[in-house]
């Protein structure tokens, strides 16, 4: 990238020229021995990279993905080992090399990477050194491959840094990777990776640890860099927005094998492996608004151990051919334009339109969610609730600036909806759940909770037996499904402790009541005796709603629910949500920082940031016509699903980053990142939040809006209208 | 995780994982452990004698006899003329021109060693009365003599006394560990349960106690244990001494644990379930930390067998004619007697192994305590 010897010509963007290939992997195995066999993580997994090209590996947890980054770089932790294949790098020379015949550690290999490929990880905290400086690292990673100065190598560093738009690199060269934000440290990566100018960068989830703005701003760097240096990407993810975001060419992966591959478009718009299908059809973005059940796909990704014979996709496959499809494992099958699916019925287009779905209930059924009446009274009132941690720091205590993490907050939840707490992390809305469940106590405010006679309970400081009552009608669902459950306990005991512990069953009521609950959220009687560490997440999941239905609560509060979860068995988990909502009346306060989800099972929405809400109203009038500059960053931050529209789409990145809660900008919180601020009003006077008609608004509430200036922007939405139904 | 529905060979397998409480998750990732049990095994056999001491001695160990003093271990022959029959030879008293005492084997005198022989007389569990031991010789002969580790100064036979150590030593350890447990858990509880001031104060006295150099320390509070208490109330004195200090790390884990797992999901989940403060505790915490604690306890026991066999040995602990190990080792002081006597260091072999065996025990332990560690 610097000195012209460097510069690789940028190919053609046209994907209809086949470009000149610069990886090649061809068979891949890695397996890794167990006792009694030899599971295959890997099993023949052929990659091409073209010049200039960004191809996504896309596929949910376990499927073999990471292990392929790893296995093409050689970095493949023991006890995996790679096996067989090739991995042709076509060099500066012309000419390729087969990396799969170098010593993993060799000198050859370690020149390769690094100076032929740059890497970047999630978790930019692990893959870089804390004990050395940004710069220290980055002139290491010249001096291991060029004969530069020092001067020279810290040049070339500041301009790197000032390249992936680290605001100041010539001091922060000098900083430690802890002293920089999440966003800033990714960029560092970034910079560290392509130093050396690599003509190829594999990235690993690069955006996944990232709130959704700061993903934003970390892809389009990664599309600019790649547009300036004209480099490959590898990039993986399990993200299917972010494919459509980036790739040219995706690679579908399922239980170490890839089943389709093709031009991003062909594969979005005319998928023809049936795990394909269902992974789009079970994206809630592409269902678009609330409403639609989401089809989602049956069972979970399993187990290598339990690889099915056949294909193996078949137990999960509402397309299987019986006789063929459990018996045989389908050979990869080319439809033209290099889009291939490794399916018996590759070939032939969908018989439908709308792919059958596996779920218990029908396809694609409207569900008319019960009208929330805008007379019904709330069910929980939040009024100007503030929740601020005392800091103390250094052997005498000193009293810090305290966290102020939630800031006169108000919110009227009504019964039987959803609404949705949408914002990044650290706005304040998990602390926000967990004030109104009292596992914090309110700092000032009150909370307030409509009893069966009408009348409000104040729970802001309610005691001890009280407040026991009050956590049977308002119940939490946690985010992660591994530590929620008291792994020493067995299902039945989970499940049965709240109504022990309240003395509301025993003995053989507490058994058919437990059972019960467990098949109304679809798992079996044979699982009551089991331990959670025989279930997967999704399974745990249900186990954790399962609690907290046990005492008939009123209210739920799902706190990031489904965010642990993989794309598949999220929309099994948002359709049981949906489902026990409609049986049981359940009001749900639904925390997330997931849009589409939000969008697709809450009535209304509120955005939140920096512990206060900035936009409030129904779920269609937010994400179509917001009225807050915030909220509309936010909803241009998020990957659209369609990869024909990525390049004419209008978008706002937001600058900055969120601010620190134990010091909060004066007036609006947003105005150091707003685009619109004035530099008078907005810096010294809070805006409140009101409502704000808007011409768009026809016959729906107006959103609450904390902006000064909300009724005269104009903002831009997403597209309201779903991408079109393959 | 496997779908239990999926048709399997390994099914009834999975079903039987699938079900299997934290105890057997436990015991499956130990047994992997192949050190660990053998060790677990050597504890074991360390534990029997401790209960059977009198079994395992051939003599009376307090009894002197100036005529037996320091006599070398005999050799026990297995066979006489190719069939079974085990003996030692008789030894002779004799001084040689130096006039110093030396003793050899007469190969004509044979003594006959049998198993289960009959010798003095004993309770089993201090009830049964019997006369039964491991080994002895045929015959109640005052002359005829089995030291299979050779007598001390005194003429007293080292394996008996050896075993009888083997009790002592381990029970102050057992009895040590138990009172710093008891300690530490409730001190530790206390501290990580209720924080604050109170947490403060504990964990100050903690930093205090750990500061202080134990050696001075034991040799203080040694020195102020009167000279004139009997044999059983220097042992619990001792005991006591010893714990004092050790329960500081045991209340370091159990506050550790207390910390972190009130931050874990699954207690606030119970806390919302309506759990009671006690029934959070005993039903939820302390059941997923207990484990932890067997392990660290198991690790403590070694540093109190040392502890003690370094106070005794320093003439601070134990005293005679209370038998450890570390009073045993008094008499291999001097480097002398180690010289022309070897095997009065003997007793440094059991203080070895079973420090080591309850090291790599204890880390087994602790490996397989958490199951349920995501690693
Ligand atoms: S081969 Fe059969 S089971 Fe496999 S994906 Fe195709 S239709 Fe489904
Ligand atoms: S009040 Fe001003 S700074 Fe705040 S969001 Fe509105 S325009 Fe931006």
């Amino acid at each position: 990238m610097h000195g012209p010897d460097r510069v690789i010509p940028a190919m053609s963007m046209d994907a209809e020229r086949p470009a000149e290939s610069l990886l090649r992997v061809k068979g891949l195995r890695t397996h890794i021995d167990v006792p009694g066999g030899v599971l295959r993580v890997l099993d023949g997994i052929d990659i091409e990279v073209g010049c200039a090209r960004t191809v996504c590996i896309v596929g949910e947890s376990g499927c073999g993905k990471s292990i392929t980054a790893r296995s093409i770089l050689r970095l493949v932790p023991s006890p995996l080992r790679m096996v067989g294949g090739e991995i042709l790098l076509r060099g500066r020379d012309g000419v390729e090399v087969d990396m799969a015949r170098l010593d993993p550690y060799g000198k050859q290999m370690r020149s390769i990477r690094g100076r032929d490929i740059g890497m970047i990880f999630q978790e930019p905290m692990t893959a870089l050194s804390p004990v050395h400086t940004i710069g220290n690292q980055m002139a290491e990673a010249i001096h291991l491959h060029e004969k530069v100065s020092r001067k020279e190598a810290r040049e070339r560093s500041i301009q790197m840094l000032h390249r992936v738009g680290l605001p100041k690199p010539a001091e922060r060269l000098d900083a430690y990777s802890f002293q920089l934000s999440g966003g800033m440290r990714q960029r560092a990566m970034i910079a560290m990776a392509l130093v050396c100018g690599p003509p190829l960068l594999i990235a690993d989830e690069p955006t996944t640890a990232l709130d959704v703005t700061t993903q934003a701003q970390i892809l389009d760097l990664m599309r600019e860099l790649r547009a300036d240096t004209g480099m490959s990407i590898l990039f993986i993810t399990h993200d299917l927005g972010v494919v459509a975001e980036m790739a040219d060419e995706v690679v579908v992966m399922y239980l170490g094998l890839v089943v389709e591959r093709g031009p991003v478009a062909q594969v979005f718009h005319d998928p023809r492996h049936p795990y394909t299908r269902a992974l789009l059809r079970s994206n809630p973005r592409h269902g678009g608004g609330a409403g639609r059940r989401l089809e989602a796909i049956a069972g979970g990704v399993p187990d290598l151990l339990n690889r099915p014979i056949g294909c193996p996709f078949h137990n999960r496959c509402a397309e299987a051919i019986p006789g063929t499809c459990d018996r045989l494992d389908p050979e990869p099958v080319a439809l033209g334009g290099g889009h291939s699916a490794r399916c018996w019925i590759a070939d032939r287009p969908p018989a439908l339109a709308g792919v059958p779905s596996t779920a218990p209930r029908a396809a694609a059924q409207i569900i008319v969610s019960p009208p929330v009446s805008a007379t019904a009274p709330p069910i929980l009132e939040i009024d100007r609730l503030s929740i601020h941690f005392a800091q103390r720091r250094g052997f005498l205590r000193r009293a810090m600036a305290p966290v102020r993490a939630v800031n006169a907050l108000s919110l009227a939840v009504l019964p039987g909806e959803t609404l949705g707490l949408v914002g990044e992390s650290g706005c304040g809305k998990t602390t926000t759940g967990r004030c109104i469940i009292r596992t914090l106590d309110p700092t000032g405010g009150s909370i307030r909770f409509r009893q069966d006679d009408g009348s409000m309970l104040d729970v802001t400081h309610l005691p001890g037996s009280a407040l026991k009552s009050y956590r049977r009608q308002v119940r939490m669902i946690f985010q992660d499904p591994y530590s929620s459950l008291d792994p020493r306990m067995t299902v039945a005991d989970i499940v049965g402790e709240p109504l022990k512990v309240n003395g509301i069953a025993k003995g053989s009521e507490l058994q058919d009541r437990v059972a019960a609950l467990v098949r109304q959220v679809g798992l079996r009687d044979e699982h009551l005796r089991r331990y959670p560490h025989a279930f997967s997440g999704g399974e745990r999941q249900r186990i954790g709603i399962a609690r907290a239905l046990s005492v008939n609560p009123k209210m739920v509060i799902c706190d990031e629910a489904v965010s642990a979860l993989d794309v598949s068995v999220q929309a099994q988990i948002l359709n049981l949500l949906r489902d026990l909502q409609d049986e049981l009346g359940l009001t749900y306060l639904f925390i997330a920082h997931d849009l589409s989800v939000v969008r697709h099972i809450c009535d209304r929405v509120a955005v939140m940031y920096a512990g206060g809400i900035v936009e409030l109203g129904e779920t269609r009038q937010v994400f179509e016509a917001p009225r807050h500059p915030y909220t509309s960053a936010l909803l241009s931050a998020a990957p659209v699903f369609d990869p024909q529209e990525r390049a004419g789409r209008q978008r706002v990145i937001l600058a900055g980053e969120v601010p620190d809660p134990a010091h909060l900008p004066s007036g609006c919180p947003f105005h150091p990142r707003c685009q619109h601020a004035d530099g008078a009003q907005c810096t010294n006077e809070a805006p409140a939040l009101l409502p704000r008609a808007t011409a768009q608004s026809d016959g729906m509430p107006p959103n609450w809006t904390a902006c000064h200036y909300a009724n005269t922007l104009t903002l831009p939405a997403i597209d309201g209208q779903p991408p079109g139904s393959s | 995780m496997s779908d239990p529905a999926a048709a399997d060979p390994s099914l009834e397998k999975a079903r039987a994982l699938a079900a299997a409480g934290q105890w057997r998750l436990t015991w499956r990732r130990f047994r992997r452990h192949r050190l660990a049990v053998v060790c677990g095994v050597v504890i074991l056999m360390f534990y029997s004698v401790v209960a059977f001491a009198e079994f395992f001695a051939v003599s009376d160990a307090t009894r002197p006899s100036a005529q037996l003093s320091l006599i070398p271990p005999q050799e026990i022959h297995w066979f006489d003329n190719g069939a079974w029959s085990p003996h030692v030879y008789r030894v002779v008293r004799k001084r040689d021109a130096n006039m110093q005492l030396v003793y050899t084997p007469d190969p004509a005198a044979k003594i006959q060693v049998s198993f289960f022989a009959r010798g003095f007389e004993w309770r089993l569990f201090g009830v049964f009365p019997t006369d039964r031991h491991l080994i002895g010789v045929s015959g109640a002969d005052a002359g005829k003599t089995l030291f299979l580790l050779g007598t001390d100064v005194q003429g007293r036979d080292l394996w008996s006394r050896m075993v009888f150590a083997t009790r002592a030593s381990l029970t102050v350890g057992l009895i040590g560990v138990t009172l710093s447990l008891t300690l530490g858990v409730l001190l530790g509880g206390i501290s990580g349960l209720y924080g604050g001031v109170v947490d403060d104060t504990i964990q100050r006295v903690i930093e205090v106690v750990r500061s202080v150099p134990t050696i001075p320390l034991w040799m203080g509070l040694a020195a102020a244990v009167p000279r004139d208490w009997s044999v059983t109330q220097v042992y619990f004195a001792i005991t006591i001494i010893i714990s004092l200090v050790s329960w500081t790390e045991l209340a370091r884990v159990v506050r550790g644990r207390f910390l972190a797992l009130r931050e874990e999901d699954f207690i606030v989940s119970a806390e919302l379930d309506g759990c009671s403060k006690l029934r959070i505790i005993f039903a939820h915490m302390v059941p997923s930390f207990l484990s932890h604690i067997i392990a660290v306890t198991t690790l403590t026991l070694p540093v109190m067998v040392l502890s003690e066999t370094a106070l005794s040995f320093l003439g601070l602990g134990l005293r005679p004619p209370a038998i450890s190990w570390g009073v045993l080792l008094q008499a291999a002081q001097n480097v002398q007697a180690v010289a022309i006597t070897p095997w009065l260091l003997f007793p440094a072999v059991p203080v070895i192994v079973a420090v080591l065996a309850f090291n790599f025990f204890g880390d087994g332990l602790r490996d397989a305590a958490d199951p349920y560690a995501r690693a």
